[in-house]
């Protein structure tokens, strides 16, 4: 009987032990494990979210986009303004401006020029973007090509009502000479519309001779496809 | 307004390729000059012709929307030395004012007996473009002005334009009404029917030289041509119910009409040789105002099957109906443009008729007028580049004419007793 109670101690300190082994190692594992690649129980990513109403939205939209408010902050100095502003007033042979802005053209003006670009496509008539090394002169040529766009664009006279509805489009070929005058015209592409191409020409005859090179560009005489198209006229 | 220039080539090559895009011109109208007329000699007539040919000249060019006449004020030339010869005319001080293109020109009369000739001029070019004599009656005087500006506006534009075209419509007077008639430049007002009851709905033949239209004169709402030339008048639909007139077809053998006589309103086409009728539509709903696309393929009319009026379109034989307005809940008086790519149709917004204009799919419908009164009947020009309309409101009834995209608005008659559903002339010679 004693044997038997003795035998059961035994067995009882034997699953006390077995118990407390597996609790131990159980919970070492679950302790030291988190390195270990097992499955979470989550409910996904979780995104903080704040709530605005509609109209907050489209204000802030229309007062500014994010991107403009950004550029605006960064740019500093004369240079973006000129670009900026509208053509008409650009005077007829800007060199002088060009000169104090020269400083300022570094490799972050131009990346930011080329964002204000794209922001501001509606309002001002922007400068080409481009990897040029000769920045300066390149900025120049791009202000002397707003000049063009905005002389003959200026001259351009087209009644509506006299148009087919499609789009269409010409392509005049001007050889610009170093003292602004024009010496040769001819049509790349007609439109097939003989009075959309007529007022074409005639605008760039109108609005010529153009202002003489800034003195920065050696070449002496440029080539220039001038593009009218009726897309946005209707 | 957007623009792009595009660079075309590596940096460092010398020739760059630079393209500038230009996509809508400052300017929609021609700046024209138009000087005093020389007078080489006169005698007999005691007018003032001088500045009558270029004011009236300028008046012309101005009702087209397409001209921006320059101020003589703004003239640098010395008009007593300059020729009418290119040699003779130094273009310089004409584009320096920012004129285009330049009138000049000069005539002669003896007794009743006229000779005028105009001249114009390309400025920037410093060329001729065309010039004309004309020879006539003093009382000419105002047609070889027309004639001139239709000249000027063929050679800039590939079309005369409408100058001699005329405007047929609706008076009213007390419970009566007749068709008058008046011309594009408002003048030549003048009476066209005159059956002393309720005469509607006036339409001109492809040649100018009918109208028909529908008259109670008989006590029943019947169908008559009348000749524009002679007093010949000739009732060709009395059937029971109304006789209402729809366009003539392309040839002038067939008219569109909506006869009531089956019970309600459907349309028919009818050959005026045989006076044979073809049924087009079958339908419990209204169908009414069928109006020819200019190619006769198709028609456009009024239907309110979908509940409210609309316009759809069909193929001549009646098939193939497709809806053609979703936009508001009243739309009617369609009219389709003789170039064929615009229908104009008046529409219910805010409460007032509006005139509106869509593509022959329906897609892009614009709205054309938006003053705060109801606007009627829109019906294209021949050359499709205006539409004339009628207004009420405000205690006034007013025949108009616009340019096809709403601008120009120009009024051609008015009253207090009442004036509707204008109809324009085609061309006639």
């Amino acid at each position: 009987m004693q044997k038997e109670r003795d035998e059961n101690d035994i067995s009882f300190n034997r699953m006390i032990f077995i118990s407390l082994l597996i609790h131990t190692v159980v919970l070492s594992v679950i302790f030291f494990a988190p390195s270990l690649p097992s499955p979470r129980w989550t409910f996904g990513p979780v995104y903080s979210v704040n709530l605005v109403s509609l109209s907050e939205v489209l204000q802030e939209r229309k007062a500014q986009s994010a991107i403009s408010r950004e550029i605006n902050q960064t740019i500093s100095g004369e240079y973006p303004s000129i670009l900026k502003k509208r053509l008409d007033s650009v005077p007829a042979v800007p060199i002088r401006r060009l000169d104090s802005q020269r400083k300022q053209v570094s490799g972050v003006d131009r990346a930011i020029e080329d964002i204000r670009k794209k922001v501001n496509t509606e309002a001002s008539p922007p400068a080409p973007a481009s990897q040029m090394d000769n920045a300066q002169s390149n900025a120049k040529m791009n202000v002397y090509y707003s000049i063009i766009w905005s002389r003959i664009r200026g001259k351009w006279t087209l009644p509506q009502g006299i148009l087919p509805r499609e789009n269409i489009e010409a392509i005049v070929q001007a050889k610009i000479l170093k003292n602004g005058t024009v010496a040769d015209l001819s049509f790349e592409k007609h439109s097939g519309n003989r009075y959309f191409d007529e007022s074409a020409m005639k605008a760039i005859k109108k609005a010529s001779p153009f202002p003489p090179f800034p003195d920065s560009i050696r070449d002496n005489n440029i080539d220039v496809g001038i593009r009218f198209h009726s897309m946005e006229f209707r | 307004m957007v623009v792009i220039l595009s660079i075309l080539c590596l940096p460092h090559s010398a020739l760059c390729k630079v393209y500038i895009d230009i996509d809508s011109p400052a300017f929609q109208k021609f700046p024209i000059a138009i000087t005093d007329f020389r007078k080489i000699s006169q005698q007999g007539y005691q007018g003032e012709l001088s500045s009558w040919f270029s004011d009236t000249l300028a008046k012309y060019l101005e009702m087209t929307g397409f001209f921006n006449i320059i101020s003589k004020k703004a003239f640098l030339e010395d008009q007593k030395q300059a020729g009418l010869t290119v040699e003779s005319i130094r273009f310089a001080d004409w584009s320096v004012i920012g004129a285009e293109y330049l009138v000049k020109g000069a005539f002669q009369s003896n007794g009743r007996d006229l000779t005028s000739e105009f001249h114009l001029f390309d400025v920037i070019k410093g060329e001729v473009i065309t010039a004309k004599q004309y020879t006539g009656k003093i009382e000419d005087k105002n047609e070889m002005v027309r004639k001139f500006a239709g000249e000027i506006l063929s050679a800039l534009t590939g079309d005369e334009g409408v100058f001699g075209t005329k405007i047929a419509f609706v008076l009213k007077k007390g419970q009566d009404s007749d068709i008058y008639k008046i011309n594009f430049d408002g003048t030549d007002f003048s009476r066209v029917t005159n059956f002393q009851s309720l005469t509607l709905s006036p339409r001109w033949s492809p040649d100018g030289k009918f109208i028909s239209f529908t008259s109670y004169r008989d006590g029943n709402p019947d169908l008559y041509i009348k000749s524009m030339n002679d007093a010949r008048v000739e009732k060709i639909a009395n059937f029971d119910g109304i006789n209402l007139a729809g366009s003539w077809s392309r040839d002038g053998r067939k008219l569109l009409l909506t006869l009531s006589k089956d019970g309600n309103e459907e349309i028919y086409a009818m050959d005026l040789s045989s006076r044979n009728l073809e049924r087009l539509t079958y339908n419990f709903a209204i169908d009414v105002s069928p109006t020819w696309s200019p190619d006769n393929k198709r028609i456009a009319f009024v239907s309110n099957r979908s509940g409210s009026p609309q316009i759809f379109t069909m193929d001549a034989d009646g098939s193939n109906v497709k809806r053609l307005t979703y936009d508001g809940s009243y739309n009617t008086s369609p009219s389709w443009s003789p170039r064929g790519n615009r229908i104009a149709y008046e529409g219910l917004a805010n409460g007032r008729f509006q005139i509106f204009s869509s593509n022959e799919d329906g897609s892009s419908p614009l709205q054309l007028t938006f003053d705060n009164i109801d606007h009627e009947s829109p019906s294209w020009s021949p050359d499709s580049r205006y539409l004339v309309f009628s207004t009420r409101g405000n205690g006034k009834h007013r025949i108009c004419v616009m340019n096809a995209n709403g601008l120009n608005v120009r009024t051609l008659y008015e009253n207090v007793g009442g004036c509707m559903s204008p109809s324009w002339s085609p061309k006639i010679k």
